[in-house]
């Protein structure tokens, strides 16, 4: 009796168990290639917009349906599709604040990921820069912060496998974890819960930068301690072509019970790249010449 | 597609776990399965009456696609990383035993992996095995000898005995 291949079957046995295959992967294989062979015959005739570049104000000339319709099978369909083979394709995402703020960019998925979060105090200053790189079974982070003329690197083990792309997402928090810019893979798999969820609502079609654009409404509407009510407005602009999210849109109300209202907006311009050498190079943080190396805990 | 539906409810359990297994988890394995399933729908042609067979097939040479994207990852890894690339791993962290497993067989090379999988899981024949995989029989018999051989460097599985009892493993 070979007992270490039994003991080897019953972990691969065990590892599977309960893995069932969901209704409805035939039909969505099937929209899949339809949106592939779409897709490479728009492209081939020359009609793949190209999403422009960062004009700040997004002119958005809505025209919405009224009060909004939740989003059709068919356009989620497209949407996921979309995102998965951006995933897949090995895709780099650049998502870039509006507001000059922020400069974020994201690579890999389930098996290694890397980001990098540079934030600025003004257009062109950047105040701290941040990367991660995570594989399976490692991560590092590092910090660099322009202020203290400082920076950090810190490494250990971490469980990524754990977190495949939306394994954890639940309708009730997918609209919550989409807020946050993340790698592709995951993104992707937040976007497509919520929109899974019925979380996203159709609005219609938009100009942007005289671009047309397909807007989704995620409105999450919560009761906070005091008789304040947060409000927050996820919007996502999907390019109609590629059906990849090109601007992505969040504000945030808290109103006081008395009717004093705070307001605040984010808004970023993404961008799918392919992952060349110099799109990877935007993934690195540079260590300025001079800064002190000091420990994760002083930089906290 | 109705029919390709009531095939994967009666037989795609079997193939999405193989895939999982390949793909390093479900989430991965759905993906792998859904990719299968475009193929054979451009291919339907050549399916010839074992719809099985060919996802089966395809989800093998799939999942080495993926896998050699990986490989072109970790090329590029090195180029992402900081300048102080030194891990030191932390000894309190806890992965369970579910996904200690998916993570053990990602850390094969394809093949390896691949020949685990048909082997032990999937329970075919070293011939059978080198038929899904298009290779030859001594291709398979070394790559499951060597992966079990990694599984037991890497802490996963010991495995009491060889896994090419009849044969020695070619390079």
């Amino acid at each position: 009796m070979n007992t270490g291949i039994e003991e080897l079957r019953e972990r691969m046995e065990h590892a599977t168990a309960g893995i069932a295959v969901p209704g409805g992967l035939a039909r969505r294989a099937a929209r899949h290639r339809r949106r592939k062979i779409m897709t490479k015959a728009a492209a081939a005739a020359g009609t793949v917009v190209v999403v422009a570049g960062a004009a700040i104000a997004a002119t958005t000339a809505a025209a919405p349906h009224e009060g909004g319709t939740i989003a059709g099978t068919r356009l989620v369909s497209d949407i996921r599709s979309a995102l998965d083979a951006a995933a897949a394709g090995d895709d780099v995402v650049h998502a870039q604040a509006l507001n000059g703020s922020a400069d974020l960019w994201f690579y890999g998925g389930a098996q290694e990921r890397v980001s990098r979060v540079e934030q600025f105090s003004a257009p062109g200053q950047p105040s701290v820069d941040q990367g991660s790189a995570a594989t399976p079974a490692t991560f590092t982070h590092t910090v660099v912060s322009y202020r203290s003329k400082t920076w950090s690197m810190s490494t250990g083990k971490v469980d990524l496998i754990r977190r495949q792309p939306g394994a954890q997402t639940s309708c009730a928090t997918a609209t919550g974890l989409i807020f946050f810019m993340q790698d592709p893979a995951t993104l992707t798999a937040d976007i497509r819960e919520a929109l899974s969820c019925g979380e996203l609502t159709n609005e219609g079609t938009v100009r942007v930068d005289g671009v047309s654009a397909i807007k989704l409404v995620s409105v999450l509407s919560s009761p906070q301690v005091g008789g304040a009510t947060f409000v927050r407005t996820t919007t996502l602009l999907v390019n109609p072509a590629t059906y990849l999210p090109m601007r992505w849109l969040v504000s945030t109300t808290l109103t006081q019970r008395g009717g004093q209202a705070s307001h605040a907006e984010l808004s970023y311009e993404i961008s799918w790249l392919p992952s060349t050498r110099a799109n990877l190079a935007s993934l690195q943080v540079p260590i300025p010449a001079g800064f002190t190396r000091v420990s994760p805990k002083a930089q906290s | 597609v109705a029919a390709l539906e009531e095939f994967l409810a009666r037989r795609g359990g079997p193939l999405l776990r193989a895939a999982a297994l390949l793909g390093g988890g479900p989430e991965a394995g759905e993906d792998l399965l859904q990719a299968a399933l475009e193929r054979m729908l451009r291919h339907w042609d050549r399916v010839e009456g074992d719809p099985e067979g060919y996802l089966r097939r395809t989800i093998y040479h799939l999942a080495a696609d993926g896998w050699r994207r990986q490989r072109r990852w970790r090329e590029r890894l090195p180029l992402l990383q900081g300048p102080d690339r030194g891990i030191v791993p932390d000894p309190s962290a806890q992965v369970d035993q579910r996904d200690e497993l998916f993570r053990l067989l990602l850390q094969l090379p394809p093949g390896q992996r691949a020949a685990i999988v048909l082997r032990y899981w999937e329970d075919l024949s070293e011939a059978e095995a080198a038929q899904v995989l298009g290779c030859s029989l001594g291709t398979v018999k070394s790559a499951a000898s060597r992966g079990l051989a990694r599984l037991r460097e890497l802490g996963g599985t010991p495995p009491a005995a060889p896994a090419c009892q009849e044969g020695t493993m070619q390079r």
